[in-house]
């Protein structure tokens, strides 16, 4: 119920904002525009702000709750991950609409301990090992996203930002592979033939095409002017639907990206 | 510079690391050993752990002839958490290689193994058909494969001494039907079936782990594919080889025929420029080795100081033609036989077959095919 809340609150904000910007270009027919930096000077002073920002991100795509299965953490690795953004922001005094367009990679390496993890090994020539896992599984999560974030903004304080809305991704580039090692297998189910596959001789898996390429979630962020141009800001982005498609059902076990982005804006 | 974001890392492991649940119970209803407290039953008294294999749920111990198994209490060591119906360490009657049914129940009450248990007294027959072959498990069509067993005259308890790799190309995942595998019945025998051992390609699976082959073999013993996957070598220890054996073997006769494969590739798939060969013998050997149990595996099947008498098919005599060979190997002995040690079980027989002479290393031609039927040893 709350996302169509969220949702039909961006739309109205959307709405409201097309309707200024109708009512300033009927203005601008009167008075056109002279100087680029004027319309910009002008825009803002209407409320309208133009934002780039860039930042680094860093979270971790997991399942939520974290499963049974997942018995311990050995390690885990962020990698680089960056995101860089355009946005539009509309205030209305206090309130705020703001829309844009991410480039962003979610990233992560993971080493974590499982216990009757179940796993289907697909090969390229179509060989199929699957079962239930015992022991260590590597995971590597390196996905290229272009995003729209939809959001609503307050204004705190003179300095400081709240957004919260919607954001829909269209996933470019998917990577999601590893390799289970140090432990067994039992094939096809806990009762099955054990087989041990040790860290020498791993067996790699790659669900990669098994990703979905469209994801929605949810955006919390806060934005703070440090200059009269140059703001910090800071995104958490909570991913809604599962990063496998929905006929997945070798991992038994939804999986969600959630990663926070801290980083410098520049408004124009 | 680095070092200083450092705790940034911290945070995402934290929150991970408290999400982590409680352990669910296990799910696993193994028997992991059967302990034998009777030693007396044992052919080598040390021997009281015995452990089952994994891909079928028979537990047969082989015993000394004299063994009394009338009122006999096996006791078990199971996945933890599980249960076992009957109980551990009750008395049942395990004479005439009577079966005993034991239920495992895993600790989350989901999964349950029924195991067939019993001792076993019999030994392999001089006379060796290959009549008598099965589907392991016929309920699961993409992963099931043949396996062979021995029947005595006037009873129809069947007798696995035969072992193959079969359940070890099971796990290369390559999708074939049972008549894919590598070892598979042949219908057009010397007289009734035979048995085709067939050198297949192992798929991506099987290469990534520099098992590129999988020869086609038979076997008397046992194949543990727990470890068939094992690198270095290690995948050498899934094939146990020899069951006990109580007579003088003097000679192993049969018929083969024998096609080579074109192109022999070395375990990383590297062609070598030579030819390949199948490769069948018996060996008898000293299943006790100061004190302790003793098996020969993949790597010292032919080269073991425990070795008592060999007959190996020279390379030079293989021959490649659309006939039936017969074949008629002398057992030369390497060391003096000891017949009390004989009677009580101390030796082990193995007769092996295999497709391609360097499939244990994962060597050979892909389509080298060997095919065997009416062997026999000649016994003293």
């Amino acid at each position: 119920m709350k996302r169509y809340i969220t949702l039909l609150l961006c739309a109205c904000l959307m709405a409201t904002s097309m309707q200024a910007q109708f009512v300033e270009k009927e203005k601008r027919v009167e008075q056109p525009v002279q100087e680029r930096s004027e319309g910009i000077l002008r825009s803002l002073t209407k409320g309208l702000e133009y934002t780039l920002r860039a930042g680094f991100s860093l979270g971790g795509t997991s399942p939520l709750p974290l499963p049974a299965e997942i018995r311990g953490i050995n390690s885990y690795n962020p990698t680089v991950c960056i995101a860089i953004e355009g946005d539009v922001h509309k205030r209305f005094g206090d309130w705020g609409f703001m829309f844009g367009l991410r480039l962003e990679t979610k990233g992560m390496q993971t080493d974590a301990r499982v216990k009757n993890y179940h796993m289907e090994m697909v090969s390229p020539d179509q060989g199929k090992m699957e079962g239930n896992f015992t022991g260590n599984v590597k995971t590597k999560v390196r996905n290229t996203i272009l995003s729209v974030p939809l959001l609503a903004t307050y204004r705190v304080s003179p300095r400081w930002d709240l957004k919260l809305g919607p954001y829909l991704s269209f996933v470019t580039n998917r990577d999601f592979s590893g390799s289970v090692y140090d432990g067994y297998l039992r094939e096809h189910n806990p009762i099955g033939q054990k087989v041990e596959i040790t860290a020498e001789n791993p067996a790699t898996y790659d669900f990669s095409s098994d990703l979905r390429k469209f994801q929605w979630g949810a955006q919390l962020g806060a934005e703070w002017k440090a200059f009269s141009h140059f703001n910090v800001y800071a995104d958490l982005t909570w991913g809604l639907n599962s990063i496998f498609q929905k006929d997945f059902d070798v991992i038994t076990f939804d999986m969600y990206p959630i990663y926070a982005t801290l980083g410098f804006a520049y408004a124009f | 510079m680095k070092r200083k974001h450092l705790w940034i890392w911290a945070f995402p492991l934290l929150a991970m690391a408290s999400c982590i649940q409680e352990e669910a119970p296990n799910a696993e209803a193994d028997i992991e050993y059967c302990i034998i407290r009777d030693k007396s039953i044992l052919i080598n008294e040390v021997d009281t752990l015995f452990k089952p294999n994994t891909d079928h749920n028979r537990i047969d111990i082989y015993v000394k002839q004299n063994a009394d198994l009338a009122a006999f209490a096996p006791e078990f060591r199971l996945t933890e958490g599980a249960t076992i119906q009957p109980a551990s360490g009750t008395v049942h009657d395990f004479s005439a290689e009577q079966v005993v049914e034991y239920t495992v129940t895993s600790e989350d009450g989901q999964w349950q193994k029924t195991y067939q248990m019993r001792f076993i007294k019999a030994v392999v027959p001089n006379e060796l058909h290959f009549e008598h072959f099965e589907l392991n498990d016929p309920a699961n069509p993409a992963k099931t494969y043949y396996q062979w067993f021995e029947v005595m005259p006037g009873s129809d308890t069947h007798y696995y001494f035969w072992a193959s790799g079969n359940s070890g190309f099971k796990m290369t995942g390559v999708q074939v039907g049972p008549e894919g595998y590598p070892t598979v019945p042949w219908t057009a025998g010397v007289q009734g079936n035979g048995v085709k051992l067939e050198t297949k390609d192992t798929g991506w699976f099987g290469n990534s782990m520099q098992m590129p082959i999988a020869a086609g073999n038979l076997f008397l013993g046992t194949f543990d594919a727990t470890y068939a996957l094992a690198p270095g070598g290690g995948a050498m220890k899934a094939t146990c080889f020899g069951v006990p054996f109580t007579r003088k073997p003097l000679r192993l006769k049969g018929y083969y025929r024998f096609k080579a494969g074109e192109t022999f590739i070395n375990e990383k798939k590297e062609v070598l420029d030579r030819p390949d060969y199948c490769d069948f013998y018996g060996v008898l050997y000293e299943n006790t080795q100061n004190g302790e149990s003793f098996v020969l595996h993949g790597d010292d099947v032919l080269t073991s100081p425990a070795i008592v008498a060999l007959a190996r098919i020279p390379q030079e005599d293989i021959v490649q033609v659309d006939d039936w060979t017969y074949f008629d190997l002398p057992f030369e002995y390497r060391k003096e036989l000891d017949m009390q040690r004989l009677e009580n079980c101390g030796y082990n027989l193995a007769v092996v077959f295999s497709s391609s002479v360097e499939g244990a290393s994962f060597k050979g031609a892909v389509g080298s095919t060997l095919w065997i039927d009416e062997v026999s040893l000649e016994c003293e």
